[in-house]
């Protein structure tokens, strides 16, 4: 116990318990994608493509009431310590449903019917949390793409270490820690579109993790807005 | 009087009794964007104008698309949308000399100027090649720009696009699906690429006419 948070109360990296890790967010690095974004969250890199509205294919998939959204969350083969198999595992295939519903929840699906959306999540570099820095970067995207959302999603993740609950968890502590509980929220609307839990919290603790998690989504959200008020508004003004 | 306001999805435009216009809805009292774009209030409705987003077609819109395939009854064009289009035979042949149907023939790789016939998003567009100023693309040049800058290309009392014509001495179609057809000189192309180019990344309507205006006074 207590090697996670020292006396004075900072973590493995020097962080103290309510400081997120630095964040950069950029849009439109990808010229032939529809969107991109790409986003640095403590030691995660990972960029974000989005296609469409487009054509379904096969055709068959097609939904006559609402658009059609495949997710596709990666983790290249040098994004962690040792050689990872490029084959999609259990994880990633999971981590890939849950980050749709996380965005789908946002999306407009009912605006495009009969089309499809293709979401490619490629993790560069791997830290803890990038399901949250995946699901802030792919939001990013989708605003890029022009896809039309009700609001934009902002994801971000608290744990419990050596007792304490501190936000934004890194890799160490996701491991070492004893609980993370990643979630997505949409700050206009006040809403949350994912919330998982690994681990056991008392009901206190939960409500004050869920708290910190969603101020910490509400900083996320404002690096959001200044990547994209950069990216379109700041060009030539 | 008009006010406008950069938003990015999620925003809220405004708050009370206004009516959502396109790209815009309602929460409670809230009006919210759902892309980026520039906000537009003019009385009580409410708008987004986007600053970018795939091309939905409209019924008489004019539309440069390219044939991708064809069947018996049918040729399947991209107009750059979010479906394929489709152009019936009976909307491109005309009655008259066998000689006159072969004209207009049509290949895999043609570009065409095409109007919207009908279109919703439960089926996938028409288009016909009857009325003036349809048909293929024999000669000139495609220029592809987002098709949410076509709006300032035409929309205000067609300016931009007649001044282009003006100072370049090209012809310019211009697809509301944002493809251009540029007809005239090598010179005058380039030219006129080049002011579609500006348009495209300008959005500042005062600004916009005024550096088009001095690209051409330096003679380009």
């Amino acid at each position: 116990m207590g090697k996670l948070v020292d006396e004075q109360g900072r973590r493995v990296d020097g962080r103290g318990l309510n400081e997120m890790r630095p964040v950069k967010i950029e849009v439109g690095v990808l010229k032939n994608a529809d969107g991109s974004a790409y986003i640095e969250h403590g030691k995660n890199k990972i960029i974000v493509a989005v296609y469409g509205p487009k054509e379904v294919h096969p055709r068959h998939l097609a939904l006559p009431d609402r658009m059609f959204i495949r997710c596709r969350y990666h983790m290249s083969p040098f994004s962690v310590q040792e050689r990872k198999s490029p084959q999609p595992s259990r994880r990633e295939i999971e981590l890939s449903k849950v980050i749709r519903e996380a965005l789908e929840a946002a999306i407009m699906i009912e605006e495009y019917p009969r089309t499809a959306l293709d979401i490619f999540i490629e993790v560069l570099e791997s830290d803890g949390g990038s399901r949250g820095a995946s699901i802030t970067a792919a939001s990013v995207a989708l605003a890029n793409a022009g896809i039309p959302m009700r609001d934009m999603v902002a994801s971000c993740a608290v744990g419990k270490i050596d007792g304490h609950i501190v936000l934004d968890l890194n890799d160490q502590e996701d491991k070492e820690g004893e609980v993370d509980l990643p979630v997505a929220y949409m700050p206009n609307l006040n809403r949350i579109t994912l919330l998982q839990m690994d681990g056991k919290l008392l009901h206190e603790e939960f409500d004050r993790a869920l708290d910190l998690a969603v101020h910490g989504c509400e900083q996320i959200y404002g690096i959001q807005r200044s990547a994209l008020q950069d990216y379109y508004f700041k060009q030539d003004r | 009087m008009k006010k406008r306001k950069y938003v990015i999805p999620g925003d809220v435009v405004a708050e009370g009794d206004y009516s959502p216009g396109p790209n815009t809805y309602r929460d409670g009292e809230r009006i919210l964007a759902t892309k980026v774009g520039i906000a537009e209030i003019e009385d009580n409705r409410v708008h987004v104008v986007p600053v970018k987003g795939k091309y939905i077609p409209r019924q008489g819109d004019t539309v440069v698309g390219v044939i991708v395939d064809y069947n018996v009854l049918s040729w399947t064009v991209d107009i750059n949308s979010i479906f394929y289009a489709y152009l019936l035979a009976k909307e491109v042949l005309r009655k008259g000399s066998l000689e006159k149907m072969a004209e207009n023939k049509l290949e895999v790789g043609d570009a065409i100027v095409a109007r919207v016939l009908a279109f919703d998003l439960s089926r996938d567009p028409l288009l016909t090649l009857r009325g003036p100023g349809l048909g293929r693309v024999s000669d000139g040049e495609l220029v592809r720009v987002s098709p949410s800058s076509i709006y300032r290309l035409i929309d205000r009392r067609e300016r931009l696009n007649k001044m282009i014509e003006e100072a370049t001495g090209c012809k310019l179609t211009v697809g509301m699906n944002g493809v251009i057809v540029i007809e005239g000189s090598p010179e005058g192309t380039s030219l006129a690429i080049r002011a579609i180019r500006l348009v495209e990344s300008e959005d500042r309507p005062d600004v916009l006419t005024k550096s088009i205006k001095s690209m051409f006074d330096m003679g380009g």
